[in-house]
């Protein structure tokens, strides 16, 4: 194991600042100018029901409908996407594992082609999440029971099916982007790109609670993934059952990770990079990995968000575009500084 | 007499009222070019992507993409009416517009003729311009008797191209402007799929249609020659010998049946109907 850099406690402060100053950030600025001191009192009347703030009603509507749902959505969806990267990962015992690679984005792009292609624009808006959930469940299992024989699940068979799955929806999608008309073509491109656009406070409840459970699950898990990390058969000597526990991770991950993509459409790059960040910084200890993993996505999603809603406005660009455009840089170049120490 | 009067009195106040400055958006290309054909596009304060082409060099604000708008990006504009068609989206942003007291029409896409009048009439009583609306509808519907009178009882068969920027060609299937535009012209659409499919240059000469309608995005380009001129085969197509390849100015294409789209379709019809 690698040396800890910087203690917990350390890290975890300064990613709550950074996690505050996002919040506060994302609440007061966007398109619209409005003074922060107002913003922040309207978001405090929309909780106790005061009517503190001097704004006008649709300022009220911009600050408490659309920017406290966002930020919160943003913050929910970074850190769930995090964590469930910082699992697979571990369940994979693979550092370049994500949670695509169990067919979750492959299978939620694939349930949501087939609505935006397929259905008339008013029901696909609605029926979009839905088949992009189920989507991503359901080829996950799918996998999950093909990768099972008498020895177990088996890591490198749920691998090479995922190659293989991942193959056979891109030809499905191919086939309906064939098909498919200019708009559904510039919606699906724009689904698989991610946005937090049209977050509400429905969103928001059905994400803080996958996340709760999801989460709680996974800390549970945290000590046998650290025996996993030695090998399987030397976490079955320590008393594992290593099958009920990627059984229980692969599920958990598909609905946390669905969740997710049903709510924003695909958002790239968090569950890759986010948990070899917070190694890089903490070590591979999943007790100290999950929880940071998750302050670290919430923050990063949160800031991404920010930035996509700030640099075109009026319009705005696709979340996911800017995790991707920022994040990949950026860890390129914490590989090249840590070369030394991963030799 | 009293009567009069109130009503006079009545009538100058509304006019008073609209005669306020209003802040218009449009997110949707066809009704821009319907508001600019108003005379309002001085009161436009922003507008999405495909509406830049219809308000002339004046640089508005872009609201992006109508099916990916933002609440808040659209409320810092601070207008009074948003006016878009029902593929505007999504959902929340709309509805956020909507509870910060602005108000929002959505237009039926318009499929043909009628519904585009529909359409002018409706903004134009909403919008006090009773006026310019019957102008404009007048127009269309002689634009649209024009059509009428000269289809001939034989329809020809049309295909309706859109050039891939060198990717081939795809052409318009049901309920695509390119089909809307084959109806105004008189003609019969050759293909009878839904949507636009990619097709090869021998399925073209298979078909051989009486009329080959192209359309292309690079502006200044004449498709139809590019396309004779890339496709040696195609001389020997009817549609070629009768000098029916004919170049349709495709920026006007954007959702359904438009000002646009009737002013291109007279033009066509011309052509095609042209004595041979």
């Amino acid at each position: 194991m690698t040396v800890r850099r910087y203690s917990y406690h350390q890290v975890s402060v300064v990613l709550l600042v950074l996690l505050m100053v996002g919040m506060f950030l994302s609440i007061t600025k966007g398109p619209m100018s409005l003074p922060m001191g107002q913003s922040l009192l309207a978001i405090w009347d929309g909780i106790w029901g005061s009517e503190l703030n001097q704004l006008a009603e649709y300022q009220q509507v911009v600050v408490v409908d659309l920017r406290l749902p966002r930020t919160l959505l943003a913050m929910l969806v970074g850190a769930l996407m995090a964590v469930s990267g910082a699992v697979t990962q571990g369940l994979f015992r693979n550092p370049l594992a994500d949670p695509g690679i169990i067919g979750i984005s492959m299978g939620a792009a694939l349930g949501a082609a087939f609505s935006i292609v397929l259905l008339p624009v008013f029901l696909a808006s609605l029926v979009t999440p839905v088949a992009a959930f189920f989507g991503a469940l359901v080829t996950t299992l799918f996998m999950y029971k093909m990768a099972q024989s008498p020895a177990g699940t088996s890591v490198l068979i749920l691998l090479l099916a995922g190659v293989a799955m991942t193959a056979f929806s891109g030809a499905i999608i191919g086939f309906l982007t064939y098909i498919a008309d200019e708009q559904s073509l510039r919606d699906l491109t724009l689904w698989n790109m991610g946005t937090l656009n049209g977050a509400t406070f429905i969103w928001v409840g059905l994400l803080a609670i996958t996340f709760v459970v999801v989460f709680y699950f996974y800390l549970r898990d945290a000590n046998s993934l650290n025996a996993l990390a030695i090998g399987e058969p030397e976490a079955r000597h320590l008393g594992i059952d290593v099958e009920k526990l990627k059984m229980r991770l692969i599920i958990l991950t598909a609905i946390g990770v669905a969740v997710c993509v049903s709510a924003t459409g695909i958002i790239g790059f968090l569950g890759l990079v986010v948990p070899h960040l917070v190694r890089l910084v903490i070590g591979p200890d999943h007790r100290l990995l999950l929880p940071l993993s998750a302050l670290t996505g919430a923050v990063l999603l949160l800031i991404a968000d920010i930035s996509a809603r700030l640099l075109m406005a009026p319009a705005e660009l696709p979340v996911g575009l800017m995790t991707t455009l920022f994040g990949a840089p950026f860890f390129a170049m914490l590989i090249i500084q840590q070369r030394k120490q991963l030799f | 007499m009293k009567a009069i009067i109130t009503f006079a009195l009545v009538l100058s106040a509304s006019t008073a009222l609209f005669a306020q400055e209003q802040r218009l958006i449009s997110v949707d290309a066809n009704a821009t070019e319907i508001l600019v054909n108003f005379g309002l596009v001085d009161q436009l304060v922003a507008v999405d992507l495909t509406s830049q082409r219809m308000v002339g060099p004046k640089a508005l604000p872009d609201l992006g993409y109508h099916r990916d708008l933002s609440a808040e990006g659209i409320l810092a504009t601070n207008p009074t009416l948003m006016i878009g068609s029902n593929h505007m989206g999504p959902n929340a942003s709309i509805e956020a517009i909507k509870s910060a007291q602005v108000e929002v029409i959505t237009l039926e896409a318009a499929g043909s003729t009628d519904e585009l009048v529909s359409n002018i009439q409706f903004l134009g009583k909403r919008l006090n311009k009773a006026e310019s609306a019957q102008a404009l509808v007048t127009q269309v519907r002689q634009q649209n008797q024009k059509l009428m009178d000269s289809h001939k009882r034989e329809k020809p068969s049309m295909v309706f191209l859109l050039e891939l920027s060198g990717r081939g060609l795809s052409q318009a299937g049901v309920g695509t402007t390119g089909a809307a535009l084959i109806e105004l012209l008189g003609g019969v659409n050759a293909n009878s799929n839904p949507g636009y499919q990619s097709i090869s240059m021998e399925a073209l000469m298979e078909i051989n249609p009486d009329v080959i309608l192209i359309g292309s995005r690079q502006q200044g380009v004449n498709a139809a020659k590019e396309l004779l001129k890339s496709n040696p085969l195609l001389a020997y197509s009817d549609a070629a010998k009768n000098n029916k390849v004919l170049h349709v100015n495709s920026g006007v294409m954007v959702a359904g049946v438009s000002l646009g789209v009737m002013k291109e379709a007279v033009k066509l019809s011309e052509q095609v109907y042209l004595a041979e």
